[in-house]
């Protein structure tokens, strides 16, 4: 069977996960799913990364030019950024049917970005309830661990796999406000450098992550000092009008925690596009736009943000 | 002087009369940033100019100050932000207040 199935997506949204096996098999499958789209007269989006994007666009020859390529290296790099991309395309494309391919996962990715791309699959169904369109999910089965595989049945009410279709239930709001519980993030390292701070004292835990950003490029620098400031300003406003940060060095990357008493109860809190006239919400907002990954974890006894910043991008 | 902490200097400097911003704009002195330009808002009768070319960071609620003084500024006068940098320009897009009422970010090269 192809993955084109009855248009029962037409009035709400329908997000399957195919589970493919190399690039080969990636263009039969996908190429199929996009061109029933455009004979369909819906707006179609594709958001791969390489070699995928190259392969699929050759293979679709002209019918490319009618599609939206979305580079999903840059913007899914966060995976929290890949829900208002969807967003702003979907509202750019007006009252139309929509079908996407999503490729929020690929070989490579690290333990943390997984784990945020899981909650990223889940909330696309809470994000997109009710849109009518279609989101298709590949997975390469050939390069990626089993877990990572088996984790798709639970934020995908169907996996298509070699012709064969699984459904599942569909994720509810428990799950939802699960991705802001958990899991447990890994322990900040004894070396990290420690600041505690209130109400007044922004400019100083800019100084304190300043200091040991050393000859840092400027536009680095001012991304992480705007970031921690936000994030910051949201635990004095929101989080008990007290916080803790924590910094270190993983590699390459520089790592923020943030930590207070306050509570984030919106699973998609820092994916809602600001609006001008809207009060508040752009600091985890920025946060996303900004950093390689932020990770989100909030329960009764307080809420963490940990921020990654790669210094060599 | 018209304010300083330890890391912000709001000056009013000129004629004709800019409001120069030097340091950091953060939430904790931002109060003092918008007393300074709603006095100056009110005060002239025409465009309130600032000067960011000193201007080192600024925040959200920095840039919400200069996005909400320009929204109160009456028909057809702005806050016109000259030698913004790039830093703050950015975050203006970033925050969504791209085409703000009444902002006008006049753009510097890198210094």
């Amino acid at each position: 069977m192809t993955v084109s199935g009855p248009d029962t997506f037409r009035d709400t949204f329908r997000h399957d996960a195919l589970l493919y096996a190399g690039l080969d098999d990636f263009v039969d499958r996908t190429a199929a799913f996009v061109r029933a789209g455009l004979e369909a007269d819906e707006a179609v989006a594709v958001a791969v990364i390489e070699p995928r994007a190259g392969a699929l666009r050759k293979e679709l020859a002209a019918d490319a030019e009618h599609i939206t390529w979305i580079d999903m290296e840059r913007v899914g790099r966060n995976p929290a950024r890949i829900i208002p991309a969807w967003r702003q395309w979907t509202h750019d494309q007006g009252p139309r049917a929509f079908r996407g391919i999503g490729e929020p996962v690929w070989a490579g990715r690290s333990e943390a970005e997984l784990v945020e791309c899981r909650h990223h699959e889940s909330l696309l169904n809470l994000a997109f309830d009710g849109v009518p369109w279609r989101l298709l999910c590949p997975y390469d089965v050939t390069t990626l661990d089993p877990s990572v595989i088996d984790a798709v049945r639970h934020s995908h009410p169907r996996v298509l796999d070699a012709g064969a279709e699984y459904r599942h239930a569909h994720p509810g709001s428990d799950h939802y406000a699960a991705t802001l519980s958990g899991p447990p993030l890994p322990d900040v390292p004894e070396h990290a450098e420690h600041l505690a701070f209130a109400a007044g004292e922004l400019a100083r835990v800019r100084a304190f992550v300043r200091g040991r950003l050393g000859e840092a490029p400027r536009a680095y620098v001012g991304h992480v000092l705007l970031v921690v400031t936000e994030i910051a300003g949201n635990s004095i406003v929101h989080g008990g009008g007290h916080g803790e940060v924590d910094l270190w060095d993983e590699g390459t990357t520089l790592v923020c925690e943030i930590r207070d008493t306050g509570r984030v109860d919106d699973p998609l809190a820092g994916r809602h596009i600001p609006h001008p006239d809207v009060e508040g919400g752009r600091g985890l907002w920025i946060a996303n736009q900004l950093c390689d990954l932020v990770q989100i974890r909030s329960t009764d006894s307080g809420t963490t943000v940990r921020l990654r910043l790669n210094h060599d991008r | 002087m018209v304010y300083a902490d330890g890391v912000l200097r709001v000056e009013r400097v000129g004629p004709p009369s800019v409001v120069r911003l030097a340091g950091e704009v953060d939430a904790d002195n931002c109060v003092h940033v918008r007393s300074v330009l709603d006095a100056q808002r009110v005060g002239c009768a025409g465009d309130v100019c600032v000067d960011a070319a000193f201007l080192e960071f600024i925040d959200v609620a920095g840039v919400r100050t200069l996005v909400e003084t320009a929204g109160r500024m009456p028909s057809g006068l702005s806050v016109v932000v000259r030698s913004a940098p790039v830093e703050l320009c950015d975050l203006v897009s970033l925050a969504g207040w791209d085409g703000a009422p009444g902002l006008v970010l006049e753009r510097t090269v890198r210094r």
